[in-house]
């Protein structure tokens, strides 16, 4: 049994009764399919070691001649729902 | 669909002066005004912009100014890829309202290149789904039939370009959202390999998987806009600096994917064998090829997509933009906002995503197909040995009905089983109509699958099949 309800939980997502039971069969049907994986033989040094076709490298993203500070702030905060001097406001946390 | 009308003419016909950008711009937004209140392929569309840009286009060739790649081109863009000061919803509510801080990297390259931007098109909301039912805004139809999907999740791209609406448009591919969408309406999809086109300013679903690329109606047409918008790119350090194109064999060697044609329709697999007989004719040996682990392909895909697409939708949060639900306290709020904002797929997704991800299922589900993956890349690597590109139906079917498939989430993804392995082993791919049509005189596309950065391979192949099953000049 899936515990949708925790699901929804850990990802924010504020469902219904009826929905977390729809969910939950339209969930377990999809996790039947994919656990098809359990069968599949992976040796070990196949998946890891032979990257060669696609190699990946490890990338430093140097910033540098950054634009000013400020610049698009007043363009993000048009777009938050609520903004206060320059501040995105939220509800209390703490 | 006026098949004449391609990019590639306009063109020339801009250049030689016998026509203007006005102009084509101008027919374009008839072609909309007349058909897209029943197609709605687009959200929106920039028309007092594309005139202005259009006129400005003509001006600087008037001038003597040398025609840019895409002078005067209207280009029509998914609903996911960022312009600047435009409205951006990726097909959903959470993002209403919400306008583009910056332009993607490939609009910039679209816009140097002379492009006129007509739009933005409706597609499945976060590029989830293969019909573009799962819009927020609606469906779009099928040029072609319009009881039909045009496919998904870049419908909006594939029918605004297939009515006429537009001369090229780009979509985004995750697991086959370009080339299927492309195969149902009887256009060129083409598929880069990941990390060919700069993901900076599209709204990711999958960062692994996800790439941008063009719908048009020819493969002169889909290099034209692929030479624009690839090429590495700082700021997506995804993107890779490799030269476009090798060696071109003389004799092309093609593996025929072996399938189960019980799983296929008979159009479909009718269309699929007049085209090997049409690739033999044109000095290409084919031979039948299997993929052993391709049968596991599409459970690793619906583990890493959802698994990625969770983990990226979590920025939708009614904090920073986007719908709010202005709840009493910061929890409910997440929970109303998300749970009101999103739709019913992709709330699907992310509980699939957040179930793979979650502790004690992270290795059995998210590791393990991560290997797989490996192994499937694997697989192809050995076939790309002996062959110089694979072939394969694009998708199971012609383009199915409304509503047909909307019930049964699975039933839709197991229509993706073509195209997922692409995205998987992170491989180039182009969707292009066969000669023949299939049930209902449906179109139907094909794809060919090349090496690591081999679009150029694709775009040889796809050329001499095109010229073969259309008679017209070699373009």
């Amino acid at each position: 049994m899936i515990d949708v309800k925790k699901l929804a939980e850990l990802s924010r997502l504020g469902l219904s009764d009826r929905e977390t039971k729809k969910l939950g069969k339209d969930v377990e049907g999809i996790v039947a399919y994919i656990s098809k994986l359990q069968d599949f033989n992976v040796s070990e040094s196949t998946a890891a070691a032979e990257n060669d076709f696609y190699p990946v490298q490890d990338v430093v993203r140097v910033d540098e001649n950054p634009h000013q500070p400020g610049l698009l702030t007043k363009e993000i905060l048009n777009l938050a729902p609520q903004s206060e001097k320059g501040f995105f406001r939220v509800k209390k946390i703490l | 669909m006026n098949s004449l009308i391609t990019i590639k003419k306009t063109r020339e016909q801009i250049a030689k002066g016998d026509t203007t950008a006005e102009k084509i711009v101008a027919g374009c937004l008839k072609a909309i005004k007349e058909k897209d209140s029943v197609i709605h392929s687009f959200l929106e569309v920039f028309e007092g912009n594309a005139l202005a840009l259009a006129k400005e286009e003509d001006r600087q060739i008037g001038k003597g100014a040398l025609p840019k790649p895409l002078s005067g081109i209207p280009i029509a863009l998914k609903d996911v890829i960022l312009v600047f000061g435009k409205n951006i919803t990726a097909g959903s509510k959470i993002l209403a309202g919400y306008k583009a801080s910056y332009d993607a990297t490939v609009v910039k390259k679209l816009k140097e290149a002379g492009a006129i931007i007509i739009g933005r098109t409706n597609m499945d909301e976060f590029a989830m789904g293969s019909s573009t039912e799962n819009s927020a805004y609606g469906p779009t139809k099928n040029p072609l039939d319009l009881s039909r999907v045009p496919g998904g999740s870049s419908g909006g791209s594939a029918a605004a370009v297939a009515m006429g609406g537009a001369l090229g448009a780009l979509g985004s591919d995750t697991g086959g959202s370009i080339r299927q969408p492309a195969s149902f309406c009887g256009l060129v999809g083409l598929k880069p390999t990941y990390g060919r086109v700069s993901r900076n300013g599209l709204i990711a679903m999958a960062s692994s998987l996800d790439q941008i690329g063009p719908l048009t109606k020819t493969v002169a047409d889909a290099e034209i806009i692929y030479d624009v918008i690839s090429g590495v790119d700082p700021k997506d350090s995804t993107s890779r600096d490799i030269p476009k194109s090798g060696k071109i064999p003389e004799h092309f060697r093609v593996g025929i994917l072996r399938y189960d044609k019980s799983g296929v329709s008979s159009g479909v697999n009718l269309a699929f064998n007049d085209a090997v007989k049409t690739l033999r004719g044109l000095e290409c040996d084919l031979e039948e090829v299997e993929l052993p682990s391709l049968e596991y392909a599409l459970a690793c895909y619906y583990i890493i997509m959802p698994a990625e697409a969770s983990t990226n939708l979590a920025r939708f949060d009614g904090v920073k933009y986007g719908f709010s639900a202005n709840s009493e306290t910061i929890l409910k709020n997440y929970l109303q906002t998300r749970g009101r904002g999103f739709g019913a797929e992709a709330r699907r997704r992310i509980i699939l995503g957040t179930y793979v991800l979650s502790a004690g299922y992270y290795d059995a589900y998210y590791a393990r197909a991560a290997n797989v993956r490996e192994a499937i890349a694997q697989d192809f690597k050995k076939v790309f040995k002996k062959y110089d590109a694979i072939l394969s139906p694009t998708s199971p079917t012609v383009a199915f009905k409304l509503g047909e498939k909307s019930d049964n989430p699975l039933e839709m993804y197991l229509s993706d089983i073509f195209t997922v392995s692409v995205n998987i082993a992170r491989l180039p791919a182009i969707s292009f109509p066969a000669r023949l049509p299939g049930e209902n005189n449906l179109p139907v596309g094909l794809q060919f699958i090349a090496p690591w950065f081999r679009e150029d391979i694709l775009f040889a192949l796809g050329k001499k099949y095109e010229h073969a099953a259309s008679g017209t000049s070699l373009s």
